[in-house]
């Protein structure tokens, strides 16, 4: 066997990839769905439920939203997991890592539920 | 004047019972590590008039356990340079009337950086995933492993392999860069790191795809 | 024969490592993905009051343009970008250094090409998603 912890493997690949997505594209969602809605003439449908409801009820959207954001909570999850590892907070790893899946798990599933 | 001969010049005049390591006194045989003025630093290579501040505080390096005074206990990083068995490792050998092995000047770019390492540990000391989990390999033992994982003569990737990724090992790396930062001769072992994870990640998806084909 | 050795254990100021400011530049780095996955969350709930209805949908609305969230949402944009700053300048060192016309191409190259990339796909998902 070359790689012996395979789950951290696949965990740190996905975290990789999460990165890179969420470093290219979070930005724009953030200010396009929660800073620019703050300006009376913003340039986004968000702010309007019609326009908002038909977009996100575009399959390929909804599939991108679903994929961008999953892999993004990916990525926060393994960081999150591993600062509270850095700071000494941690005394049993496995439990600590099984809970972070399991949140993130839940959170993914929320976000589909809220999605589809 | 460096930090090093301060401490010469305590024990010589001041407090003969204090206890430091030291040889080379110029920055490349890795004995004289310790922390000064909070950061890891070599004793013979850091010039007091660099230093900030009236006062300068030197303590052992820090994440090892200490014997005496700035002498600390380093078998813990013995025993991980051991484990990713820093020696060329052959799975055929060569009979000597083929002569030696050559490589060229481009095939020894490749790991040329990760062979500067000295064993000095101030990458150990400064690392904070090191700091709360003793058992994590450490930047120095990685860089020094992926030194041979890159060298065209060596055949032990996988050996190494499995040896750095399981417990404590590679994955538990959060690219914080201390060692980078603080490493004396630009080995940058953080880099070490994250490409060691990357060619893991390759042998899992070949071992995967293809697994008839890793031996 | 080994020598009695009496190990102690120094212990450093714990944390010692937030008290520099290359660690302290680390640690906020990490803290950046709390405020992701609360984005994460924020949008999820929006997205279900949009199922919800428009009534559901407008109050909601009414909720993250209130001052405490409009402040929420630029520290959440601010954790981001510093996000996505830190990850293209660490990229170039995952890889092995690419060979380029008999030399080594160097990192800020990789850094540069995402750099130019992200305003660009910004703008794409923008328009795709979010323009009237």
């Amino acid at each position: 066997m070359v790689v012996r912890n395979r789950f951290e493997a696949i965990d740190w690949m996905l975290f990789g990839g999460g990165g890179i997505v969420a470093a290219l594209v979070l930005p724009i969602h953030i200010i396009a769905t929660n800073v620019l809605p703050a300006f009376t003439f913003a340039p986004t449908i968000f702010t309007q439920y019609q326009l908002t409801a038909a977009k996100v009820g575009e399959p390929l959207i909804k599939l991108y939203l679903i994929l961008v954001l999953s892999l993004s909570t990916w990525h926060a999850t393994h960081r999150v997991r591993f600062i509270l590892f850095d700071l000494g907070l941690v005394k049993h790893r496995g439990i600590v890592t099984q809970a972070s899946m399991v949140t993130l798990g839940a959170i993914i599933i929320f976000l589909i539920i809220a999605l589809v | 004047m460096v930090v090093l001969d301060s401490l010469v010049y305590i024990k010589e005049q001041l407090d003969g019972s204090l206890t430091y390591r030291w040889s080379c006194r110029m920055g490349i045989c890795g004995s004289c590590g310790a922390t000064v003025n909070g950061t890891p630093h070599l004793t013979c290579e850091t010039l007091l008039k660099d230093l900030k501040g009236p006062i300068v505080t030197v303590e052992p390096l820090y994440n090892f356990p200490v014997i005496k005074d700035l002498v600390v206990d380093i078998d813990d990083f013995m025993k991980k340079l051991q484990n990713i068995k820093p020696w060329i490792i052959r799975k055929t050998e060569r009979p000597l009337k083929e002569g030696e092995f050559i490589q060229k000047p481009d095939e020894m770019d490749l790991y040329r950086q990760f062979s500067s390492c000295i064993n000095c540990m101030l990458c150990l000391a400064a690392c904070p995933v090191y700091a709360s989990d003793r058992q994590f390999v450490g930047p120095a033992p990685a860089a020094l492993a992926l030194r041979y994982i890159l060298d065209t003569r060596d055949q032990g990737k996988e050996i190494r392999l499995d040896a750095m990724t399981g417990e404590g090992g590679i994955w538990d790396c959060t690219f914080a860069g201390n060692c980078t930062v603080v490493c004396p001769k630009n080995v940058d072992p953080a880099a070490a790191l994250q490409r060691l994870k990357v060619i893991s990640l390759n042998e899992l998806v070949k071992s995967i795809l293809m697994p008839g084909l890793t031996k | 024969m080994e020598p009695q050795r009496k190990r102690k254990q120094f212990e450093p100021p714990s944390l010692w490592w937030l008290g520099h400011r290359q660690y302290l530049a680390y640690t906020l780095r990490e803290l950046s993905s709390f405020f992701i996955i609360l984005y994460v969350l924020l949008f999820s709930i929006s997205m279900f009051q949009l199922k919800l209805g428009e009534a559901s949908y407008q109050a909601y609305e009414r909720l993250l343009t209130s001052p405490p969230f409009i402040v929420l949402s630029i520290l959440i944009l601010a954790f981001s970008v510093y996000h996505s700053i830190t990850w293209f300048k660490v990229t170039p060192t995952a890889l092995p250094p690419i060979r380029v016309n008999g030399g080594k191409m160097p990192g800020w190259v990789l850094v540069a090409v995402q750099v130019y990339l992200w305003p660009l796909i910004s703008y794409v998902l923008y328009v795709w998603i979010y323009a009237r």
